[in-house]
């Protein structure tokens, strides 16, 4: 066998060992390079998938957690892997890198094409890259620290939403007051019921809504609707009893008008009771009905006092829930009225000195303003000055401006001269250089007629 | 059959020639080895040179010895701005033959192996052109009749970078047909003192025949088969394309870049250069070492470019330090070695 081929097959497989050796070198910085970004991506997700579970009660430990991280990590290498791929460069390309690195003057290339010996081995053979050590290790160690911040991380864990341990307080006032009617036999039961409905269809909201603008204002005109029926029906009670105690109790006292009046009163009053949202019970209100006002004679002193002290209490217990804190108003009393019809009976049917006060409906004092000192004041008088800055929308005829000016009158003295003799040199050429030439102009005129 | 590369046998034979010739011209030109390689580098490439500096630096004398070492036949002409196209080329001359009055070419001094074309530049671009054809195709053409020129054929001109005045720039046309651009520095003190020595004012060095024409031709025979990788062409070939406007960060304020007979040159310099180093292959060395004198008058740099002092030398520069050898990136996680 001939030394120097075999010197040369030598040299081969030498030379293309080492660029196999720079081929997977600079191929694995490649994979990396790709790899790298994916999994700090991944880091970053597995870190919130892990943080999440954790916070929402799972338990998860390495030994739960690790088969995963080790499945992502390989799918990661694999895609960078694929993805590195269309840059991974061959051992010719990686013995060209070798020979310009160790100035071969390409004899590698050469010798591989068969054009040329093979180079002796070098002492050192040095491809000339470097790994850059902090690009490899900082997504990885970025990886690790994620996933284990994300397992040992302690973490508050998420508990039940919980509802407001308080409802708004309307509900329970609307409660107690149909409570209270029903405890009274002022409503019955269904009529109870049925507004408990309403109430429970607030309670039903999510417990997170009942605070909410939307709910706060639905209870708050649902009680104020309830609020109004009781009110309504403490008046009509009233006005009923107070119509029926008048007409046994006072009637040869009262005037025909008067009891009329009482007779419309009572009638109106049962009508709303029939009528009221609120229903009333249906005892009471037979009870009621029965009556006939024109009739109550046929009434014995105790049954009038009954019927009347149990129309009062209602009327009272209803009055009496009117005057609960975050009620409407007031109530109207109605010993006030029937003074005043008894009263206008003496004044209006007597001798009659005087006009009365009116009607019952009509309260004493003046018309307002009708006496007031206070007079109306349109402004007519006043003159404003009206400027219009904008000349854009200006009318035809506006006046825009006015200032003082003269005319420009030449007061020079103008009259009959001599021939050949000048007054007035004139300062035109003058003005002319002095205010239209620039200062280098200027210049050199004044040089070239000095 | 002759192999399509040149053997071990052939390089090692056209060795001993081009050492003597080095030897030869540097005891013509001292201390200026590295034109003097360029210079030979040139020939035995087959490219014409276009020699640039003061006068007094030895240009023409290096001519001179150039075409005494060859033992070629060499014509000098003095171009002034007077010199007509037929005063290069040849005129034909109406003549009586054979009691017939015809018109006989007379050749010019293009007619010849060497042509020193001194002061090229001073000659108008009429005058310069009709060395057109001659430079690129080896013949002339007068009066419809082409006459070929003798083998080898080269033009060495010089140009002189001062005294500018009733002086006409070569035309892009006409430079680009030059291989090189060679710039001839002022000599050392050292060099100085053994010229003074060594040389007499007025005597001509004597200069002896190293080269028959024929080994010559020869020689350059072989540097045409030397091997050129194809990763070293390609590497002419994105050297030279980057210095085109917009194919290279180096290539700003590049008004037009060099041609394909650029990267032609480049390619056929490399190969004569590893031929002269011994080398059975042309390599990225070779190339990096002579785009500077094959490219530098080939770029032509914008008004605002040569206002900003570029200059076409620094462009090339740049391009060789921004051009890979390989056109390969380098993955993030590696880094050049400092």
């Amino acid at each position: 066998m001939n030394p120097g081929m075999t010197d040369q097959a030598q040299l081969s497989t030498a030379w293309l060992r080492q660029a196999c050796h720079t081929r997977r070198k600079v191929n694995v910085g490649w994979w990396l390079a790709r790899a790298m970004p994916l999994l700090v991506v991944a880091g970053v997700l597995g870190f919130a998938v892990i943080f999440v579970l954790r916070s929402r009660g799972m338990e998860l430990g390495w030994s739960q957690v690790w088969p995963w991280v080790a499945s992502v990590f390989a799918a990661l290498m694999l895609t960078g892997w694929l993805l590195a791929r269309r840059q991974f460069i061959s051992s010719s390309q990686a013995l060209v890198r070798l020979e310009s690195e160790l100035q071969l003057h390409n004899a590698l290339t050469t010798a591989a094409a068969s054009r040329g010996v093979w180079p002796a081995l070098v002492a050192k053979v040095d491809d000339g890259w470097r790994w850059r050590w902090r690009a490899v290790g900082g997504p990885v160690i970025s990886f690790a620290a994620s996933l284990a911040l994300a397992v040992w991380l302690p973490v508050a864990q998420d508990v039940e939403a919980k509802g407001p341990t308080v409802e708004p307080q309307a509900w329970a006032q609307m409660e107690d007051w149909l409570e209270k009617l029903k405890e009274d036999k002022i409503v019955t039961e269904e009529e109870k019921e049925e507004q408990l409905a309403k109430i429970a269809e607030l309670r039903n909201q999510p417990p997170e809504k009942w605070f909410s603008h939307e709910s706060l204002n639905a209870g708050d005109t649902l009680k104020e609707q309830l609020q109004r029926d009781i009110k309504q029906m403490a008046q009509n009670l009233s006005t009923a009893e107070r119509s029926l105690n008048a007409l046994k109790n006072y009637a040869d006292q009262l005037s025909v008008e008067a009891k009329e009046q009482l007779l419309k009163d009572f009638d109106q009053a049962l009508a709303d009771m029939k009528s009221s949202a609120l229903e009333l019970d249906p005892e009471l209100l037979k009870s009621i009905a029965a009556l006939d006002p024109k009739n109550l004679k046929g009434l014995t002193q105790e049954q009038m006092k009954q019927l009347s002290e149990s129309m009062k209490k209602k009327a009272g217990s209803c009055n009496g829930m009117c005057k609960n804190p975050g009620f409407l108003g007031d109530g109207e009393g109605e010993d006030d009225e029937l003074a005043d019809l008894l009263k206008k009976n003496g004044q209006g049917q007597g001798d009659g000195e005087g006009p009365g006060n009116g009607g019952i409906t009509r309260g004493p004092g003046t018309a307002p303003l009708t006496l007031s000192d206070e007079e109306n004041n349109f402004g007519t008088n006043k003159n404003e000055a009206v400027s219009n800055t904008d000349l854009s929308r200006a009318q035809v005829g506006d006046m825009l401006a006015l200032q003082n000016g003269r005319h420009g009158v030449d007061k020079s003295a103008k009259g009959p001269q001599a021939a050949g003799v000048v007054q007035d040199a004139g300062q035109g050429g003058e003005q002319v250089w002095r205010e239209s030439l620039t200062p280098e102009e200027k210049a050199v005129l004044k040089r070239v007629f000095r | 059959m002759t192999d399509a590369y040149a053997s071990d046998s052939e390089i090692q034979s056209a060795s001993l020639p081009v050492d003597a010739l080095r030897r030869a011209l540097n005891e013509v030109l001292f201390g200026q080895s590295e034109l003097i390689e360029l210079m030979l580098c040139g020939v035995i490439a087959r490219g014409h040179v276009l020699l640039e500096g003061l006068p007094g630096l030895g240009k023409t004398e290096l001519v001179k010895g150039l075409s005494k070492a060859l033992n070629l036949t060499t014509r000098r002409v003095q171009f002034t701005p007077d010199l007509l196209p037929g005063d290069i080329t040849g005129n034909p001359v109406l003549q009586e033959v054979d009691g017939k009055r015809e018109f006989v070419f007379q050749p010019g001094p293009v007619f010849t192996n060497l042509l020193l074309a001194d002061e090229i530049n001073r000659a108008s671009p009429k005058t310069q052109s009709a060395l057109l054809e001659a430079m690129q195709e080896r013949r002339v053409t007068v009066l419809g009749q082409t006459h070929v020129l003798p083998d080898p054929f080269f033009v060495l001109a010089t140009q002189n970078p001062i005294e500018l005045e009733g002086t006409y720039p070569l035309p892009e046309a006409q430079v680009d047909r030059f291989l090189f651009k060679l710039e001839v520095l002022r000599n050392s003190a050292a060099t100085l003192a053994k010229i003074v020595t060594q040389r007499e004012l007025g005597v001509e060095p004597q200069v002896a025949s190293v080269v028959t024409r024929e080994a010559f031709a020869q020689i350059q025979a072989t540097a045409r088969r030397i091997f050129l990788p194809e990763i070293v062409a390609d590497y002419i070939a994105r050297i030279v394309d980057a210095t085109h406007p917009g194919q290279s960060q180096a290539s700003q304020g590049v008004r037009f870049g060099a041609s394909p007979r650029a990267a032609l040159s480049l390619a056929a310099a490399s190969k004569a250069r590893a031929l002269m180093n011994g080398r059975p292959n042309a390599s990225f060395e070779d190339v990096q070492a002579l785009a500077l004198p094959v490219l530098n008058h080939r770029v032509l740099l914008d008004y605002t470019a040569r206002m900003d002092g570029k200059t076409s030398v620094g462009v090339v520069r740049a391009i060789l330090a921004e051009v890979p050898v390989q056109n390969l990136a380098t993955p993030r996680t590696l880094k050049e070695a400092a």
